[in-house]
């Protein structure tokens, strides 16, 4: 079945559906599409399977359109549409290798469709054949409707094989042959982002915006890299010109006055009351703006005004303030690292089950372990899950100066409260881990991934167990795997960026994924800390520096984001700043072989001071 | 050589001494339902490996199961291009024949699924074809009562077809299942492996009459996906006149 054809039906159907009967037309004309000559033949048999698959995948039940597909391609298989649609569909169940069986069937019979071609070249592109998904991908850049993918594919494919010139020289020809798209300029910018290559990737937002002023991708694109080349004023000022188009957005005068912040301008208190006046009494907005002050270090002003958004509840309400803002300020004081504070405000909720969690977190901070344990023991009628009481449980023992206290005081705990097998396994190989036992961690988590194969936490778990046993290809084969299939996540991004740059391996391959975890999740503090590392990893200490800072105003208590900054700062020489952070980090509870090596680096810091 | 693997094969199972009957037909049932596979529905890939009087041919096929009485398959040629496709509801039955340009309707009974699916004339209906890829056969409870070495056996005859079946009665899996007629064996079904979801994914299907003899192994099996009732029926092409079958 043809596009054209399918797309005649579907028009046809809609049209029967919408319109009132008509009186029936003199003549035909203007009344009926006449089909291209090209269209083929239409079986009505398969159509109704067309549609019945179309339906399905476009509402989110991949695995309820494969059927229908299958049947379809019955009635036409040489359909390139029918094969894209159903390897689409196995796309979406995760099942690459059978997507891409479909995609050879369908290229068997039509070689050079655009879609099929723009389809499998892009999954050749995720799989890393990027010569495959060059030559795939090229059959795909004169359709409008795969440019997009076709030509960023091509251009990323081009980058990995180190062809960067051929890649930048692609980007022009491509942004020259489509002037109106201001999307495939975005994506392209996007890719020349990833690839490190920020002059380039910086003109190619900057055309993409010079297209269509009001683009947030390219505006957010402009603003990301001029930021990342140590000019947040001008990042500021780029993405102040969205204001022309979007004048009440209060997150985007949040987002300005931030990087005013980070230049030291004036001109960030301007934007930040512009964002508080715009916010009025809208708890919704209000909390941006608390939230913008306090990832950027203003604590004070976002307590604040928290606290003024429980006024602003309570008198609206006529009770007592929401519990969540009570939790929001609780959970604030002890990612500051200060449990009493956050104790003092839990006071008045501290029956509830829903600031349990948090409460417990606090209780184990301020040392009160057996306290903390009783809170989440409790907590088990209450909205967490069982696998987060266990694993909270099981930080919460690790605090405990006796090992095998803990380890009978989990086990005690795990069986008392009812926990299943796969709750108790991965509390258990969390203590482990806490306690330094990675390599007992490690066969607990791969016996669970083993009988669990797809599950995507517990897919991480492994990788991040293997890894910190030194198991470095194992752990980067499974990121790689989870990476191909969701090219667009930002945390398995990360994952897969975080274990080869801490490894010091691929420094080049871990550099790509972090910038695009980075483009897709800029302002979360872990992501900020991966790409920070990674620059120390490649001794551009002064970026790292930078980066670091910033993640860690964001998670000041954080002591893998302190060691991570310590370090940056001993490469720099500032001793004194080097041992503040080393500290802190060692009064945030590490783990123990994080611990260790606190110890050792405060140490070494003195001597050398 | 092959006669004696035979003969010592032979020996092997007369070796083992036969277990104790189930006491009940209901402790038999029991067994069965304990290893029964919970699940409503499955799909997977099939290869097929054919031994008949053409002689050996090996083929894949999709097949896609929902009980109670569902089942479709496609047939693969050796191009990767479907070549025949099979589909019942449980009352109705529709076969797509692309190398013979037919489309064939009709109701599904024992006799349309013999005639349309020749490769295992298995003599039963649509129901029964489900329940035996799921691994399940329905018994009656007048059924007479045995074993055959280490495993269970249940014996009943109805509409003058005999059905044997053997039972592991630690596992509850069914191993085999056989029907005759004036003890002439008809059909022989043996299933040699199981998933660990209780479905079978390995049967050797013998039809002395046809001689026909199929090892049907399932791969890249998929439990409970989403099968709507559209999946199991199949429309003919405009460009071919549906013949209709009865039986």
């Amino acid at each position: 079945m043809s596009r054209a054809t399918l797309l005649l039906v579907v028009s046809s159907l809609v049209a029967c559906a919408a319109q009132p009967m008509a009186p029936r037309p003199a003549t035909l004309d203007g009344y009926m599409i006449v089909p291209p000559a090209d269209a083929g033949h239409l079986d009505p048999a398969g159509v109704t399977h067309v549609m019945r698959g179309l339906y399905f995948l476009e509402n989110g039940h991949p695995a309820a359109a494969i059927p229908h597909f299958r049947v379809a391609l019955l009635y036409d298989a040489s359909s390139g549409y029918l094969h894209q649609k159903l390897a689409e569909a196995w796309v979406s169940e995760g099942r690459l290798d059978r997507a891409r069986g479909v995609l050879e069937q369908g290229l068997s019979r039509s070689p050079t469709d655009p879609y099929l071609t723009t389809m499998a070249g892009e999954l050749a592109r995720r799989n890393k054949r990027f010569s495959e998904a060059v030559a795939l991908l090229e059959y795909g850049l004169d359709e409008q409707h795969t440019v997009l993918v076709a030509g960023s594919g091509l251009a990323d494919a081009l980058a990995w094989q180190k062809k960067t010139a051929e890649a930048e020289g692609r980007v022009v020809d491509l942004m020259n042959a489509n002037p109106a798209r201001e999307d495939l300029a975005a994506q392209l910018g996007g890719v020349l982002e990833d690839h490190g290559r920020l002059g380039t990737a910086l003109a190619t937002y900057q055309r993409a915006r010079a297209q269509k002023p009001s683009s947030r991708d390219a505006a957010f694109g402009e603003m990301r890299v001029l930021e990342l080349m140590g000019r947040p004023a001008e990042a500021a000022a780029s993405l102040a010109r969205l204001f022309a188009y979007e004048p009440d957005d209060v997150a985007l005068y949040v987002q300005v006055a931030r990087l005013y912040r980070r230049a030291g301008s004036p001109s960030a208190e301007a934007y930040r009351a512009e964002a508080l006046r715009l916010a009025g009494s809208d708890l919704a907005a209000l909390g941006i703006v608390a939230s913008g002050d306090i990832a950027e270090g203003d604590v004070a002003a976002g307590l604040a005004l928290v606290e003024e958004m429980r006024r602003i509840a309570a008198a609206d309400m006529g009770g007592p303030p929401p519990i969540q803002l009570t939790a929001f300020l609780a959970e604030a004081h002890r990612e500051r690292g200060e449990p009493t504070k956050c104790l003092a405000e839990l006071q008045a909720v501290a029956d509830s089950p829903d600031v349990a969690r948090t409460r417990a977190g606090c209780l184990a901070d301020a040392g009160r372990v057996a306290d903390a344990l009783t809170v989440l023991a409790r907590a088990v009628t209450g909205p967490a899950s069982p696998r987060e009481l266990a694993l909270d449980a099981a930080r919460v023992l690790a605090l405990e100066p006796d090992e095998a206290v803990a380890r009978r005081k989990l086990e005690a705990f795990l069986k008392i409260r009812g926990f299943g097998p796969y709750e108790r396994s991965l509390a258990t190989a969390t203590l482990a881990q806490h306690l330094g036992h990675e390599a007992e961690a490690m066969a607990l988590i791969g016996a669970l991934h083993a009988v669990d194969a797809t599950n995507s936490d517990l897919r991480m778990r492994h990788a991040d167990a293997l890894a910190r046993n030194g198991r470095i290809e194992e752990a980067v084969t499974i990121l790689r795997a989870m990476v191909e299939e969701q090219p667009e996540d930002p945390t398995r991004l990360n994952a897969l960026g975080f274990t080869l740059a801490d490894a010091a391996t691929s420094l080049d391959e871990a550099e790509v994924h972090l910038r695009h975890a980075y483009r897709l999740g800029s302002e979360e503090s872990f992501i900020v800390d991966s790409l920070g590392w990674l620059a120390y990893q490649k001794k551009s200490y002064e970026l790292a520096e930078r980066l670091l800072v910033r993640a860690s105003r964001a998670s000041p208590n954080d002591p893998e984001i302190l060691l991570h900054l310590g370090e940056t700062y001993r490469a720099r020489g500032k001793r004194e700043e080097a041992l503040a952070c080393f500290v802190k980090a060692l009064n945030a509870h590490p783990a123990r072989p994080m611990k260790a090596r606190l110890e050792q680096l405060v140490q070494a810091t003195r001597v050398s001071s | 050589m092959k006669h004696l693997v035979l003969v010592f094969a032979c020996l092997i199972v007369a070796c083992v001494p036969n277990v104790t009957p189930p006491p009940s037909v209901a402790v038999l049932a029991d067994a069965m339902q304990r290893g029964r596979s919970p699940h409503k529905a499955f799909s997977a890939d099939v290869s097929i490996t054919y031994f008949g009087k053409e002689g050996r041919a090996k083929a894949g096929a999709s097949l896609a199961v929902a009980r109670p009485g569902s089942m479709r398959y496609e047939l693969h040629g050796p191009h990767e291009g479907v070549i025949q496709a099979f589909a019942t509801n449980g009352f109705e039955l529709q076969l797509l024949d692309f190398q013979n340009n037919r489309f064939v309707y009709g109701p599904a009974t024992p006799d349309t699924l013999d005639k349309l699916m020749q490769f295992a004339p298995l003599h039963q209906s649509a129901e029964a074809w489900v329940g035996m890829l799921f691994g399940d056969v329905a018994m009656p409870a007048g059924a007479e009562l045995g074993s055959r070495g280490p495993l269970w056996g249940a014996r009943w005859t109805e509409d003058d077809v005999t059905r044997e079946v053997l039972v592991d009665p630690e596992t509850g899996h069914v191993k085999r299942l056989r029907a005759l007629r004036s003890e002439v064996v008809l059909s022989d079904v043996e299933v040699e492996d199981h998933h660990a979801s209780g479905i079978p994914t390995r049967l050797h299907m013998r039809v002395e009459s046809a001689k026909v003899d199929i090892e049907v192994r399932l791969r890249e099996l998929t439990i409970d996906p989403e099968l709507d009732a559209s999946v199991f029926v199949l429309d003919a092409p405009s460009a071919l006149t549906p013949e209709r079958i009865d039986g």
